[in-house]
């Protein structure tokens, strides 16, 4: 039986949150895409050990105003992806605010994931990753991991953190375990084999 | 053949004169003898749009006369609309007055006309850029206004982009008409001019010209869109896998094969329609000079007709703002735009924030937005990124109730491609108040009003898709008392829809023929083809249970719809089109009922409840029988009867 996960992506407007899952997606990348409107949503298989689940990816617009939208997504969905941006330290602090957003429809009941996009732009770096971890851990999140979607670099280690983190609904009870914390420094291993991207 | 049908209508309201039907007539000239439309029009040569003169280009940036005025003479006095004398030559040294006066006759008469485009063209005919030489030069060495038609070749996006340029000119200054070598470059110092020009690009490359004075700011949008021009001249690389407006053809949902099987029988199509446009034109005794009409036919059941099979491309920026009464609301504001531009030049808040990061994301896969030949020239602003970060600006600051949001960058992007920026931002201000009330605003609370109205539309209309949308998020059946506070799932996809009014979401030829609908039948269009796309859906979604899938089922169908005609024919089918219920009124009355619902649920935090089960959520007018609206119309025939009796 295929699970079926939501998961929503959150952060301010261009900090690389279409760029991200198409890059899981497709394994592409563009300079520009086009700004989302409202929300896109995408689906993929992915095979995880032993496990396959199914991931739904809501792809949601960064400006402010669209945030009256957002909240049932949110509400439905298993694992919130926040993005930032390393070279925009506004970015970064607005992941705060973007965490409330979730923790207000969602409580504790959510994973979440706190991403550092663009790390390929060392000379335009505002926010260091030991910044980014610190908050990570102060915010309660799962996973802390920088990426680089022009670089496909620890793009498929993300997602593979993602999965990994899912809670495992195989027993009838209803309540979702608590997931399990794991390894908060972004020095992992790239392991291609771990989903077919 | 789509172009075969008669499509009886549901809109009994599309009668109204059109507004200013004296100048009309006194602006009209007569057919010219030499004309012979159908003669050399054979469609085997054309495997594509329009006959493009290259003299219409000029004429295509003409303004309403009321609107011509120089800026710097402060007083923006309506030109009396009286038919003004011709004077065929201008030299550049008379005086602004003379320029003034003689300025319509001047557009009529190319040749006549010291004209940057004229230039350039010739420029770049002469250091051979583009292929069509002979066919242009002629048009241009001819000092009278010859519109025969010759069998042109292809015409290309780049071709088609002078149709819209030089949004300026009405407003040369007499020391900008003195300025000579930088308006109006030869060919020797074209290339000057391009460097001189990028160079102010690269120097600032956020804004343009930091603290320059109104006139060097004119000056710079004019020369932005000479660079403009003689870049789309230069890129007609006729790239085989860009289509006719820059965009590539290929899409995550479209091949470029497909595109192109697609096409060779639509520009058929599309040829075919243009001859019947010129026809309607002349007619309406308006003329299609120069193949760029600024004057188009009075409302009427058979010009509504034409509209729904599509407007020549080539026509259809100044058909947009001529349905849309942008003539009007030009006139009402006549220099606004420009001051507005000077004063935002070194504007920076929240929204030029915001708009600054999305320039580069709107149209990335569009030639003129975003160049793809090399690493600079990608990194190098075009020049109607330029432009649309000046609309984008002004209009943030003209309608602070909206500001920027997101989805305008693809309306003003749009109207860019087809209308020099003054237009565009008037029409970027009428499409935000007239066609999508609220829809921009702070709260977005338009959006969701339009999603309302939407689901009831599905709700009376599709109530098997109803029955698989109507659900909430853990699957729950919606409740007439919380739908539209609890607007569905789907609503979410929807909402883009209508804040882009379809750009991105349907492929780019078919947008264009909703938004002819749009400027000419209101708002309703935005419903219709909504429903109508539901009803196509809907033999899909009916195969899926998973909700998530019937999202994405309904998000993805429309980026297939290649084939305008596939879904107009849809939308207006003679059984239950859709498009022929949903009147104007309707969508009106709805809106209202929506938003008072949904306003009285937010001040009680509860939905007004209905008691009886019989009692429904919202009456359409097809379920009643004579009512208020009804009774409006004939009062409104009654009246109209009686004035003409008069």
């Amino acid at each position: 039986m295929l699970r079926k996960y939501k998961i929503v992506f959150l952060g301010d407007q261009g900090v690389g949150k279409t760029s991200l899952i198409t890059r899981f997606m497709y394994d592409t990348f563009e300079d520009q895409y086009a700004a989302t409107i409202g929300i896109d949503f995408l689906s993929k298989t992915m095979y995880l050990d032993d496990k396959t689940v199914r991931l739904q990816l809501w792809d949601t617009a960064g400006q402010e105003r669209f945030r009256s939208l957002i909240p049932s997504y949110i509400r439905d969905s298993h694992v919130a992806v926040i993005v930032y941006d390393i070279t925009s330290q506004k970015s970064f602090e607005m992941v705060e605010k973007w965490i409330d957003d979730v923790k207000v429809e969602r409580g504790e009941d959510v994973i979440i994931v706190i991403v550092g996009n663009k790390s390929d732009l060392i000379d335009k770096r505002q926010v260091s990753q030991e910044d980014g971890e610190k908050r990570a851990k102060l915010m309660g999140a799962s996973v802390f991991i920088e990426t680089s979607t022009k670089a496909g670099h620890n793009v498929k280690p993300l997602f593979k953190k993602i999965a990994q983190a899912l809670p495992d609904f195989e027993s009838a009870n209803k309540k979702e375990e608590e997931a399990e914390n794991i390894d908060i420094s972004a020095d992992v291993p790239v392991d291609a084999a771990s989903c077919q991207c | 053949m789509a172009d075969k049908k008669r499509t009886p209508s549901g809109d009994k309201k599309l009668n109204h004169a059109t507004s200013m039907p004296n100048l009309h007539k006194k602006l009209v000239r007569p057919v010219s003898a030499n004309r012979n439309p159908d003669t050399s029009r054979k469609e085997k040569e054309l495997p594509s749009l329009p006959k493009l003169r290259v003299d219409g280009r000029h004429l295509s940036a003409v303004p309403r006369p009321q609107t011509f005025r120089p800026t710097g003479s402060g007083q923006s006095t309506p030109l009396k609309t009286s038919p003004v004398r011709h004077q065929p030559k201008l030299s550049i040294s008379e005086s602004v007055d003379s320029y003034n006066l003689s300025v319509i006759d001047m557009y009529h008469d190319a040749a006549s006309i010291v004209s940057p485009t004229t230039d350039v063209f010739q420029s770049l005919m002469k250091l051979g850029i583009h292929g069509y030489e002979d066919d242009f030069t002629d048009n241009y060495s001819s000092s009278s206004v010859s519109v025969a038609d010759s069998p042109r070749p292809r015409v290309h996006a780049d071709d088609f982009h002078f149709t819209d340029h030089s949004p300026s000119r009405p407003h040369f200054t007499d020391q900008s008409l003195t300025n000579l070598p930088y308006l109006f470059p030869s060919p020797t110092n074209l290339l000057f001019h391009q460097s001189q020009s990028n160079h102010i690009l690269h120097s600032s490359p956020g804004r343009l010209l930091g603290s320059h004075s109104t006139l060097s700011l004119l000056s710079s949008r004019d020369s932005a869109n000479i660079i403009r021009n003689s870049i789309e001249l230069s890129k007609t690389s006729l790239s085989a896998s860009r289509d006719r407006y820059g965009f590539k053809k290929k899409s995550q949902f479209v091949s470029e094969a497909a595109y192109n099987a697609w096409w060779s029988d639509y520009s058929k199509y599309l040829v075919r329609r243009k001859r019947k446009w010129e026809l309607l034109m002349k007619q309406s005794g308006l003329t299609y000079e120069h193949d760029a009409p600024v004057r188009f036919p009075a409302r009427s059941e058979k010009v509504k007709r034409y509209i729904r099979k599509g407007i020549p491309a080539e026509w259809r920026g100044h058909a947009w703002f001529h349905y849309a009464r942008g003539h009007e609301k030009l006139a009402q504001n006549a220099g606004v735009y420009d001051a507005i531009v000077a004063s935002t030049i070194d504007l920076h808040n929240k929204d030029t924030e915001i708009i600054e990061r999305d320039l580069n994301r709107t149209f990335p896969d569009n030639l003129h937005f975003r160049s793809d030949e090399t690493q600079q020239q990608r990194e190098t602003e075009t020049p109607l990124v330029q432009a649309l970060r000046r609309v984008l600006v002004a209009f943030s600051q003209h309608l602070p109730t909206i500001g920027y949001c997101q989805s305008l960058n693809f309306l003003a992007g749009m109207l860019l491609v087809f209308m020099d920026e003054e237009r565009a931002f008037w029409m970027l201000v009428i499409i935000t108040q007239k066609y999508l009330p609220g829809v921009h605003d702070l709260n977005l609370e338009g959006v969701n009003v339009d999603q309302g109205v939407l689901m009831l539309c599905i709700k009376e209309y599709l109530p098997e898709m109803w029955a698989r949308i109507g659900l909430g998020l853990d699957g729950e059946k919606l409740t007439d008392g919380n739908l539209l506070v609890r607007l569905p799932p789907v609503t979410l996809c929807t909402a883009s829809w209508f804040m882009s009014g379809f750009i991105g979401v349907l492929p780019f030829e078919t947008v264009l023929r909703v938004w002819d609908c749009i400027f000419f039948e209101e708002s309703k269009t935005l419903f219709r083809i909504s429903v109508a796309l539901f009803d196509m859906v809907s033999p899909e979604v009916t195969q899926i249970r998973d909700q998530m899938e019937i999202f994405q089922a309904i998000q993805n169908f429309p980026k297939k719809i290649i084939n305008p005609n596939e879904l107009f024919d849809h939308c207006f089918k003679k059984r239950n089109g859709i498009g022929h219920y949903l009147s104007q009124e309707e969508v009106n009355k709805c809106r209202d009922f929506v938003s008072k619902q949904r306003r009285s649920h937010a001040e009680n935090a509860k939905m007004y409840v209905l008691d009886g089960e019989g009692e429904r959520l919202y009456d359409f007018e097809h379920r009643k029988g004579l009512n208020s609206v009804a009774w409006n119309k004939n009062l409104t025939l009654k009246m109209k009867r009686l004035r003409k009796s008069d």
